[in-house]
């Protein structure tokens, strides 16, 4: 006991020394909030549904880099074979560079969260969960990271083994950039790495049900911190003359396979029935809480994995109609949209939606002129809706909810400030089309359920020169939902700052 | 039971990698009070002899006791009894020479009198410097001070001086004497022929995993004391060989090399053989083989 806290103080007090150390660990995770910030700075709250994404970068830096760094160095210089002609054993020495290694871990996210809340951001819901997700999160990050310094055999191959494993969780493996926005593929991949798991148990406890709702993803990282555990036993070595002793210890490498692999397996095929829905929560019950943070999470949120999602699959009376006044009952049970009473508008928190300015689902100004290339574009499409199929369908309903597929997707594709504008030319469209007490009931009706009627309008763009799409349909939807709610606001002149927009 | 026991012994360690065998069959013991020293050329298996006595390397056969107890059946408990001082013993670039201390005290679970050892070792004017900045001399009393921190009967020091100045050679020579005088039992790995005649009661010669020869550096210069190579320069060549104990090496013209088994009688028959020729000697040196020639005679290099 006192070797394992001497070999953990001199650990800490050697790491506090290392000015690189203090870059890659502390610094960096900052920026990366900072970064983060500034890129989601139009959110109600910016911060606060990129959280779990954050601190699963900087466990995940802290894993891949700095452990392994660190050990390989030690062990290249000698150091490990000192201690190993000492009668302290390998598990005490393994176990305290795991615990130090955990230690600064829990001081960078600290550090993180306190910069957070300078920043402005709420309390997360479930801080002690928090800790915990964090744990196991860093846990099996850092198992990981005893692999890289088992097989690397200096400091420059941690470098590039660190970075094989580090960029693609962060870019395909779900942690940096959103499942949704990439191939279907990726999902399949990403089940293989802990990051995303990382992030959805980090993000329930911070915006969600907490530990309560992150059972599986908790059980996968612990479940992928054993099998990198048992590859990591079977790495270690005392000495970097010694080569990667793979025969002699087969079984333990073939034992981290199998138990890799399964996980993976479980996750893909026991719990995610589809690709499109890689959460198990259906529930969101960060927006129903009376708690002040996130208004609108699940529809502001462009990135970060399955949050969005619940907030369409869950009732979305709840979700969308949230009311300050927490007393006041659900939204009236209109059956057909015709029934839907101006009434029912004023339970709408206009005032939550995402900003016109922001990334997610933006509308340019009024006076604002589109600049050369986008005014064709935009021309082309207008052109383009006069004999556009999906524009032809009687239901009123259904033809609504095709042109906001329009606005929708351009939105979720980032086209270069296109998106801005489409919005506007959907909603002449519409006003043209429609009597606007019509309008208002269509387009509350299609915001209360985001999840009906037909979405095969996505997949056929092309003819308003705009790029076809065969992705996940379910974010298309939720922008659909948040335009319509913006239309709407527009329609009564409800939506703070549109009174001048609107006829 | 009336024996004294060796600190450490070793009985048929035998170590190989691949096909390439390291040690081979290789016994031996070092008393209390004792400096054996292990000699040989690079690549002769010191270094692997030692690794497996340190527990660095799982042996592949033999047995090695430290104090009597079992090495291969507690690493642990034989680890606590010895202290060890690896060839360029290298630590964190941050860490000092206290904190050095410190750490490794509670690795081998032991009450450091840091203060003690800094000062035995003369660093206490660098006690709280971080290790980079340390000479090359500081940094091997570091290790060994910290080869001492437990206080162990059995030390393994592995060319603790290579690549030092003489001076500072002169003081971890001093060191090691002081600990061979305190009782302890020393193994000296070291290829330095000088740091072996002056610091060993003992040498093993070890070549190609296997012990050629031991004693002390006397017996082994000893061994081959009454021989002794004679360089003549004459006024003709010879035109027959000397008798014994005188034996012809080369001839080059007038340049001999002769090997005088018994240097007295060698010389009688150097003066009876030239004489018989009506041949003068213009020049002769006489050379006594050293260590180093041992060695080489010894391993064949």
């Amino acid at each position: 006991m006192r070797a394992f806290a001497a070999h953990v103080g001199t650990g800490l007090r050697l790491n506090l020394r290392n000015r690189m150390a203090l870059i890659y660990g502390y610094i960096f995770p900052l920026l990366f909030l900072l970064s983060f910030w500034i890129i989601y700075r139009h959110d109600p709250v910016p911060i606060v549904l990129h959280l779990g994404a954050l601190l699963t970068v900087t466990a995940l830096g802290g894993a891949c880099f700095g452990l392994p760094t660190t050990l390989v160095a030690e062990r290249e210089r000698g150091v490990w074979r000192r201690y190993r002609a000492t009668p302290t054993g390998t598990a005490t020495l393994v176990t305290s560079t795991i615990a130090t290694r955990t230690i600064l871990l829990l001081s960078a996210a600290a550090l993180q969260l306190a910069l957070a809340f300078a920043l402005g951001m709420p309390m997360p819901l479930h801080p002690f969960g928090l800790v915990i997700a964090f744990l196991c999160a860093s846990v099996a990050f850092l198992a990981l990271g005893m692999v890289i310094a088992g097989v690397a055999n200096s400091v420059p191959a941690v470098q590039a083994l660190g970075q094989c494993i580090f960029l693609p969780m962060l870019m395909i493996g779900g942690v940096a950039v959103p499942l949704q926005s990439l191939p279907d593929w990726t999902l399949a991949l990403s089940a293989f790495f802990p990051g995303r798991f990382a992030v959805e148990a980090i993000q329930h406890c911070v915006t969600g049900a907490g530990l309560a709702g992150s059972a599986r993803p908790i059980a996968v990282l612990l479940a992928m911190a054993a099998a990198a555990g048992l590859a990591a036993i079977g790495a270690f070595r005392w000495d970097p003359a010694q080569p990667l002793p793979v025969k002699r210890r087969a079984g333990w490498f073939a034992a981290a396979l199998a138990l890799w692999f399964g996980t993976a397996a479980w996750t893909l095929g026991a719990g995610t029935p589809a690709p499109e829905a890689p959460a198990e929560s259906l529930t969101a019950p960060q927006v129903a809480r009376p708690t002040p943070p996130p208004a609108l999470p699940g529809l502001a949120d462009p990135a970060p994995e399955p949050e969005p999602l619940p907030t369409l699959a869950a009732t979305p009376q709840q979700q969308a109609v949230q009311e300050p006044d927490a007393a006041a009952p659900a939204i009236g049970p209109a059956e057909r949209w015709q029934d839907v009473t101006p009434a029912d508008f004023h339970r709408i928190a206009f005032d939550r939606l995402p900003a016109d300015t922001g990334v997610v689902n933006p509308w340019a100004a009024r006076g604002e002129q589109p600049a050369g290339l986008i005014a064709d574009q935009l021309a082309t499409a207008r052109e383009g809706l006069g004999a556009w199929a999906p524009a032809q369908v009687a239901d009123p309903v259904q033809r609504t909810r095709n042109y906001l597929f329009v606005a929708a997707v351009p939105d979720l594709l980032q086209m270069e400030q296109l998106e801005r504008f489409l919005p506007a030319l959907v909603f002449d469209r519409l006003q043209q089309e429609f009597a606007s007490d019509d309008l208002a009931k269509i387009l509350y009706w299609i915001a209360m359920h985001p999840q009906e009627g037909d979405d095969a309008a996505v997949r056929q763009l092309e003819p308003l020169g705009l790029p076809p799409t065969s992705g996940p349909t379910r974010t298309a939807r939720a922008r659909s939902m948040v335009y319509a709610l913006k239309m709407l606001g527009r329609l009564t002149g409800d939506l703070p700052g549109s009174a001048s927009s609107q006829k | 039971m009336t024996a004294e026991p060796a600190a450490l012994r070793v009985r048929h360690l035998a170590k190989a990698y691949g096909r390439l065998e390291a040690v081979q069959d290789l016994s031996f013991a070092v008393h209390p009070g004792e400096v054996v020293g292990l000699l040989g050329p690079n690549g002769a298996g010191k270094t692997s002899a030692i690794e497996c006595i340190a527990g660095l390397r799982q042996p592949d056969g033999g047995e090695i006791l430290i104090g009597g107890i079992d090495a291969a059946s507690n690493r642990r408990l034989a680890n606590r009894r010895l202290g060890i001082a690896l060839q360029a013993t290298g630590l964190q670039d941050q860490i000092t020479p206290r904190e050095a201390i410190h750490l490794f005290a509670a690795l081998y679970v032991v009450t450091p009198e840091a203060d003690d050892l800094l000062d035995r070792f003369g660093l206490a004017a660098k006690a709280d410097a971080r290790f980079a900045t340390l000479s090359g001399g500081q940094r091997q009393r570091l290790a060994l001070a910290l080869a001492f921190i437990n206080d162990p009967a059995v030390l393994i020091l592995d060319e603790p001086t290579v690549g030092l100045d003489p001076a500072i050679r002169a003081e971890l020579h001093e060191h090691i004497a002081a600990m061979r005088r305190d009782g302890r039992a020393i193994l000296l790995a070291t290829h330095d022929m000088q740091e072996a005649q002056a610091l060993c009661d003992r040498l093993l010669v070890i070549h190609q995993g296997r012990l050629v020869a031991q004693g002390s550096p006397q017996e082994l210069i000893g061994s081959s004391l009454s021989s002794a190579i004679l360089q003549v320069q004459t006024s003709a060549p010879p035109a027959h060989p000397p008798l014994p104990p005188l034996t012809l090496l080369s001839a080059a013209d007038c340049e001999l090399r002769l090997e005088a088994a018994e240097l007295t009688a060698g010389l009688g028959e150097l003066a009876r053989w030239l004489a018989a020729q009506d041949i003068r000697l213009i020049d002769i040196q006489i050379a006594r083989p050293g260590l180093a020639d041992i060695i080489v005679q010894l391993t064949g290099r």
